[in-house]
C-alpha cells in the first residue's frame, strides 16, 4: 500500500547531513528501482521542484522553502497514486508557491488523487475539485468549492459611471463604493432590476453586472462565526 | 533485507559525518599514547601494561559511543520529524529498527578497527616487533564489539520505551550491574538476607553477564581463548542481541509516533 502513497509532512525536516540528492536516494531505495533507475529519478524529481543546482549542497543550508521542495520530491519520486501533503505550500515564497501549484496541477491532470491541507483558502479553491472544511476540529462542509459557498445568499454587482454628478444625493448611492468617476453597488439578486431602472432614470452609464460569487474564505469566516456563536450559546444555557 | 541494508548505511553514514565520532577515535589514540608513556615507566611489563590500558580504552570509548548514539537512533528521528516520511515508504517498524541497530554496529566495528590498529602501532613501536599470540588481541577486541552490541540493544530498547535522559541512565545502571553478576550469584544468603540473595539469583540470570566478554587479563599475559568459549560468547551475544531487539521492535510497533 505504501508504494502507492506518497506523503509530505508538515514543515518536512530530513537528514541535515545529507545532501538533497542523497536524500531522495535514500528514499528511492525502498522502492524497486535499480541504481540506474534511481539516479534517474533523483535527477529528475530535482529538476522538477527547481533544486536542480542545489542538489548537491547539504541540506543543513537549505533555506525552509527549499525543504519543503525536498519534501514534494521525495513525496512523488516514485510516482505514487495518491499524494497526502501535509501544508504544501507553507514556507514558500511566491514564486514556489506558483511552481508548488503548477506541479500539483500536472500530477492532478495525469490522473493521480491528491489530498492536501492548507490554511491557505486561495489555493484549495484554484486546485480543489473537492474541499472539506474544518472548523473547531470538525468537519463542517464536503463538496466542490462552487458548490459549499453557495449556501450564503447571492448578490449582484453593478459598476456604472455617472456623468456630471447627476446621482449626487440618491439613496443608492449611499451604499456604493467609488473609485475615481466609477461606482460599485452590491444588490441582492431579487433588487437587481429595480436598481437598475433607478439608475437608468438618474442617468448612469452602467458599465456591467456581475455575480458576486462568496469565496472559500468567506464561507470559512461563515462558519467560524457560526461556531462561535454556538459555542457562546453552549457557554451561557450552561451558565 | 535490501530495507535494513539503506537504513544501516544511512546510520553508518551520520555517524561518520558528525564530528564527535572524530573527537572519540582521536582520544582514544590518545589514551593509546598514554598507554606507551605508562608503558615505559613500567619496567619489563610494558606490554601487559599498554595492551590493558588500550583495551581498556577502546571498551570505554566503545561504550560511551554505544550508549549514546544508541540512545538516539530512534529519538533523534522522532524529534527532527525525520521518520515520518520515512515510515510513508515501504519499509516497515522493526526493518528501520533493526537497520539502525545494523549500522551503529557497523559503525562501531569501523572504530573500534581503527583503535585496535592503533593498539597494534603501540606494541610495535614498542617491542618493534608483533608476536603470534597477540592475535588475542583480536579476540578481546570482537568480544568488545559483542558487548557494545549488546549494549546498542539495550539502549535502543530503552529508547523505544523512555526519554533519551532516562534511557542512558538505565544502560548505565544494566551494564554496572551486568557487570557484577558473577557476584550476584554467589552472594550468600547471611550477607543480604535469603529474599534479596534469591531475587539477586534470579536477576543475575536476566541481566546480560557483561563479565563474560572480559578477556582483558589473559589476553595482556598472552594466554590463547579457546575457540569454543569465542563460540559460545559469540551465541550468547547474539541470542541476547535478538531478544532485546524482538522487544525493542514490539514497543516500537505499538509506539505513538505524533
Amino acid at each position: 500500500m505504501h508504494r502507492e502513497i506518497g506523503y509530505l509532512p508538515e514543515q518536512p525536516n530530513f537528514y541535515d547531513y545529507l545532501t538533497a540528492a542523497e536524500v531522495l536516494d535514500y528514499f528511492a531505495k525502498f522502492f524497486n528501482f535499480t541504481a540506474a533507475e534511481r539516479k534517474e529519478r533523483v535527477q529528475r524529481m530535482l529538476k522538477k521542484v527547481g533544486l536542480e543546482t542545489a542538489g548537491k549542497i547539504q541540506l543543513r543550508k537549505y533555506s525552509k522553502g527549499m525543504l519543503q521542495r525536498v519534501g514534494l520530491a521525495q513525496a512523488i519520486l516514485h510516482d505514487p497514486r495518491l499524494l497526502v501533503l501535509d501544508e504544501p505550500m507553507s514556507g514558500l515564497d511566491p514564486v514556489g508557491r506558483r511552481e508548488v501549484r503548477d506541479i500539483i496541477l500536472e500530477l492532478k491532470h495525469a490522473g493521480k488523487t491528491i489530498l492536501f491541507s492548507t490554511h491557505i483558502l486561495s489555493d484549495a479553491e484554484m486546485l480543489c475539485d473537492r474541499v472539506g472544511v474544518i472548523v473547531g476540529g470538525k468537519l463542517q462542509g464536503v463538496g466542490a468549492p462552487g458548490e459549499i459557498v453557495d449556501i450564503t445568499a447571492q448578490k449582484m454587482e453593478i459598476l456604472f459611471a455617472v456623468a456630471g454628478g447627476g446621482l449626487i444625493g440618491a439613496p443608492l448611492l449611499a451604499n456604493a463604493t467609488r473609485t475615481g468617476d466609477r461606482y460599485r453597488l452590491q444588490v441582492a439578486e431579487e433588487e437587481l432590476y429595480g436598481a437598475l431602472a433607478q439608475l437608468r432614470d438618474a442617468g448612469a452609464k452602467i458599465l456591467s453586472v456581475a455575480q458576486v460569487k462568496p469565496t472559500l474564505e468567506e464561507y470559512f469566516m461563515h462558519l467560524v462565526a457560526a461556531d462561535r456563536a454556538q459555542a457562546t450559546a453552549v457557554e451561557v444555557s450552561g451558565k | 533485507m535490501k530495507n535494513i541494508g539503506a537504513v544501516a548505511l544511512n546510520t553508518f553514514r551520520e555517524a561518520v559525518r558528525d564530528r564527535v565520532l572524530y573527537n572519540l577515535v582521536f582520544f582514544a589514540l590518545l589514551m593509546i599514547g598514554a598507554a606507551i608513556l605508562v608503558g615505559q615507566i613500567s619496567i619489563g611489563i610494558e606490554e601487559v601494561v599498554i595492551v590493558s590500558l588500550g583495551l581498556s580504552a577502546i571498551s570505554f570509548i566503545g561504550l560511551l559511543m554505544a550508549v549514546f548514539i544508541g540512545v538516539g537512533l530512534v529519538s533523534k528521528e522522532m524529534d527532527k520529524r525525520t521518520i515520518y516520511a520515512l515510515l510513508a515508504k515501504p519499509v516497515r517498524r522493526w526493518e528501520f529498527l533493526v537497520g539502525k541497530f545494523a549500522g551503529l554496529i557497523f559503525t562501531l566495528a569501523v572504530n573500534t578497527a581503527a583503535m585496535a590498529a592503533g593498539l597494534f602501532l603501540a606494541l610495535l613501536y614498542v617491542r618493534h616487533t608483533l608476536q603470534r599470540s597477540d592475535a588475542g588481541l583480536l579476540v578481546a577486541v570482537y568480544f568488545i564489539l559483542l558487548k557494545l552490541a549488546i549494549v546498542v540493544a539495550l539502549a535502543l530498547l530503552f529508547s523505544c520505551a523512555t526519554t533519551s535522559l532516562l534511557s542512558i541512565l538505565y544502560c548505565a545502571g544494566f551494564y554496572v550491574a551486568g557487570s557484577f553478576v558473577q557476584q550476584m550469584r554467589t552472594l550468600r544468603n547471611d550477607m543480604a538476607g535469603p529474599a534479596a540473595a534469591t531475587v539477586m539469583r534470579w536477576l543475575s540470570y536476566l541481566l546480560p553477564n557483561f563479565e563474560n566478554f572480559s578477556v582483558t587479563g589473559p589476553v595482556a599475559h598472552g594466554v590463547a581463548i579457546p575457540g569454543a568459549l569465542i563460540l559460545q560468547t559469540t551465541l550468547y551475544a547474539a541470542l541476547y542481541c535478538v531478544v532485546l531487539m524482538a522487544a525493542a521492535a514490539i514497543i516500537f510497533s505499538h509506539k505513538n509516533l505524533k
